[in-house]
């Protein structure tokens, strides 16, 4: 009897813990800092936003706001445009 | 006056005397349509993020100009599809109330960039001069 108590008990924390990981706040990177700019011409903060494989990353996944997430896959598109990021493949 | 920009990839072997042409007719189809280039940026040749007509590197070139004619981007852009040494080609409006009178402002601003730079240069190449007169 004692061994499925604790069993029991250990379970409980385990799925306690779990959800604690997925609460970890997340923000806005370019709400948070003013000065970042979302440009086309720079693909030092747009790597950031993009799979290997060049995918847009939702914002679900980051936590860019809904304002920011609009510019920032515009921008990207853009970028793909003039070869600055890839349409599909590694960035090389 | 609206502010527009736009980025050439200009092919990789081609010489320096070619592309020069390609910057002076460019900025020839501007000032024709009484337009004014504020900034001739040359990256220099950078590396593709895929292959543009079997090439990994390209030459890049931004002009940033402003003009109120709808034609002038017209002419530059199939002046460009009609160019084979011009591999790829974006415009992009910058700013539709754009005052002319700020032009000198951002000249200016470039300028003293560039010379903040260009001092750089000047003081360690004296200083080579000097060590080369001491010997």
């Amino acid at each position: 009897m004692a061994r499925k108590a604790g069993t029991k008990v250990f379970r409980k924390n385990s799925g306690i813990k779990k959800k604690k990981v997925m609460m970890r706040r997340r923000f806005c990177r370019f709400c948070a800092n003013e000065e970042l700019v979302i440009d086309y011409k720079d693909p030092k903060t747009l790597k950031h936003f993009i799979t290997e494989r060049g995918k847009i990353i939702p914002k679900r996944v980051t936590g860019t706001c809904a304002k920011h997430q609009r510019k920032l896959a515009k921008e990207i598109k853009k970028a793909r445009v003039i070869a600055i990021l890839p349409y599909a493949g590694n960035l090389q | 006056m609206r502010r527009y920009e736009t980025i050439v990839i200009i092919d990789p072997d081609v010489t320096e005397k070619e592309r020069e042409v390609i910057f002076e007719r460019s900025q020839k189809i501007i000032e024709e349509g009484k337009g004014k280039v504020i900034e001739l940026d040359k990256w220099g040749s950078k590396k593709l993020a895929y292959l543009v007509r079997k090439k990994s590197t390209g030459f890049y070139l931004r002009i940033d100009f402003c003009c109120d004619n709808n034609e002038v981007i017209k002419k530059l852009e199939t002046s460009f599809k009609h160019d084979e040494q011009v591999m790829k080609f974006l415009t992009v409006k910058l700013s539709d109330n754009f005052d002319v009178n700020d032009i000198d402002n951002i000249v200016k601003k470039a300028k003293e960039e560039e010379s903040g730079t260009e001092e750089v240069t000047s003081t360690t190449e004296t200083k080579e001069e000097v060590k080369e007169e001491g010997n």
